[in-house]
């Protein structure tokens, strides 16, 4: 008899790369388990994209939650996770980790709206009377909000059932604070992908080099360093451009100055954000290299760069945190922050359109190999089985 | 500690203050200046000294009064934050305790619903199992 699973993740139309996330692995844990979802985007859902399963709100569950095995809570930090959140606190099941810092979803709820107390809490609930000193120092505006020191995912992480994360990055950090806790990575789900390139639409010179970067613009992404080292190959190879896509907020990046103080103009094109899947991944297979740069990291889980694999496109990213554990032949790992290695890497890729390619198949051979849909879905309900075996309580 | 240091400064900067002093005439004028310094000290002598003095003094003890008080008050307002701190502090660690334990408490609620979830539905399947063959029994009978 197939296990009975509540599944709470946000779901297309919601703009979030868990929703695809969703989106890729349904199809595959549907063939294994009777789903339900439990979303915020429930009413707005295509049936025949998620094999018509039965979608509520998720406040919903409490009422049906005896018709259920075990609950799956996909948690991230955008808006899009604050009602699952509230769920997963309040009813357990098991926790699916995209990024091992949850600090940003606790400020949202808490600090964004005023309410310090809670926040205070949180942060005391984390790290005891340390934390609430950090929470009133922060709230007398005598520091900033500790994003990168203090994670904020105990109170997840101790009401779980069993924690998924998807890196070794993330899975030790939470063995190391909950040696008890049932833990397991799990690959994350991405399919190969041969949409149709939109290069044509940019109307390059031919032999041009198109980089690329994908997704929400933000400092931590290291968008500066990328166009910078941009900047110094044009000097030698010309005929190199950049594709942004993705939206940003002009308080935290000002990209038209930053293009414009880099002489960059006519070489860089922004797009802004891009809502339609389709035509996002038709970008992405327009481009030579994808530059995934972040730092530092939160232990996130970058769909861009699993998109950029699965796309058979040359991927750059810093060698830490989830990035780390990319197989090296797939793609090319940088020290954090390393201005002359980045450059070097993005003038060698230039000049070497047959090593670019070689780069983007051995890409996508990994991603068919570790991240197929199929074998993340396989690995949800072995953890799931691990979970619900008799006598398997860890605490 | 910052604030204490600052309000430390503050007082003794006030304390500077406190005591009024006399100040010399002086004059910028020219060759004539000296001249109209001392008439003016003189005519000060005879018609206002001996009555702003005192005055003076009193206010300088006034001033050295309200500061000794003010550094008592914060001396006093110093020993209570102590003492409310070390009244906070156990409460505090007494309130993240209990959060921690509901924590664990819902931890362990969520296993035992999980865990009977579970039996309830494998003692459905007899129970359904027996109903479908009562069912179908019924089915049979011929009445």
């Amino acid at each position: 008899m197939k296990r009975k699973i509540a599944y709470f993740s946000p779901l297309p139309p919601a703009h979030t790369g868990i929703a695809d996330y969703s989106r890729e692995l349904l199809p595959h844990l549907a063939q294994l388990a009777e789903i339900t979802l439990f979303s915020d985007q429930h009413a707005q859902l295509d049936a025949a994209e998620f094999c018509g399963l039965a979608a509520f709100p998720p406040d919903a569950y409490a009422a049906r939650r005896w018709d259920f095995d075990i609950a799956i809570y996909q948690l991230g930090n955008s808006a899009y996770h604050r009602s699952i959140g509230q769920m997963a606190l309040r009813y357990g099941g098991i926790v699916v980790l995209h990024e091992y810092g949850l600090h940003q979803l606790w400020a949202s709820q808490t600090v964004a709206v005023g309410d310090y107390v809670r926040y205070a809490r949180e942060m005391a609930y984390a790290r005891g009377a340390e934390g609430a000193r950090w929470a009133a120092e922060a709230q007398a505006g005598l520091r900033d909000l500790p994003h990168f020191e203090e994670p904020l995912n105990a109170r997840f992480a101790d009401t779980a059932l069993g924690i998924l994360a998807h890196s070794e990055y993330v899975a030790e950090r939470l063995r190391g604070r909950l040696p008890q806790q049932r833990i397991a990575v799990v690959p994350a789900p991405i399919a190969l992908d041969e949409s149709p390139s939109l290069r044509d639409r940019l109307d390059l010179p031919v032999g041009a080099c198109l980089f690329g970067s994908f997704g929400i613009v933000s400092h931590h992404k290291q968008l500066e360093a990328a166009l910078r080292a941009f900047a110094a190959v044009r000097q030698s190879s010309p005929n190199c451009y950049y594709l942004l896509v993705g939206e940003w907020d002009p308080r935290d990046v000002d990209l038209p100055a930053l293009v414009e103080r880099l002489g960059l103009n006519g070489a860089v094109r922004c797009l802004g954000h891009v809502p339609d899947l389709r035509e996002f991944l038709g970008w992405l297979a327009a481009v030579d290299v994808v530059i995934n740069l972040r730092h530092p990291t939160v232990g996130e889980t970058s769909a861009i760069a699993l998109r950029a694999l699965a796309a058979g496109r040359a991927l750059l990213v810093y060698d830490e945190g989830w990035y780390a554990e990319l197989p090296s032949e797939a793609c090319v790992k940088l020290p954090p922050l390393d201005q002359a290695a980045l450059e070097r890497a993005m003038r060698d890729l230039a000049a070497n359109p047959l090593g670019r390619a070689e780069l983007g198949s051995r890409g996508q051979r990994a991603a068919r190999e570790r991240h197929a849909p199929a074998n993340a879905a396989a690995a949800y309900l072995a953890f799931v089985e691990q979970v619900l075996a008799p006598g398997g309580a860890p605490k | 500690m910052a604030d204490a240091a600052d309000g430390q400064e503050r007082l003794r900067r006030l304390s500077e203050l406190a005591v009024l002093s006399e100040q010399p005439f002086v004059s910028r004028v020219p060759v004539l200046g000296p001249l109209i310094a001392g008439f003016r000290t003189a005519w000060n002598n005879i018609s206002t000294r001996w009555y702003v003095r005192p005055l003076a003094h009193q206010q300088s003890l006034f001033n050295r009064a309200l500061l000794d008080e003010l550094a008592a008050l914060r001396a006093e307002n110093a020993a209570l934050r102590a003492e409310l701190q070390a009244l906070i502090a156990p409460l505090q660690e007494w309130l993240i305790s209990q959060d921690r334990d509901q924590a664990e408490l819902r931890h362990d609620l969520s296993e035992t619903a999980s865990r009977l979830g579970q039996l309830m539905r494998q003692l459905d399947r007899p129970a359904q199992a027996i109903g479908d063959n009562a069912s179908s029994d019924s089915g049979d009978d011929p009445a």
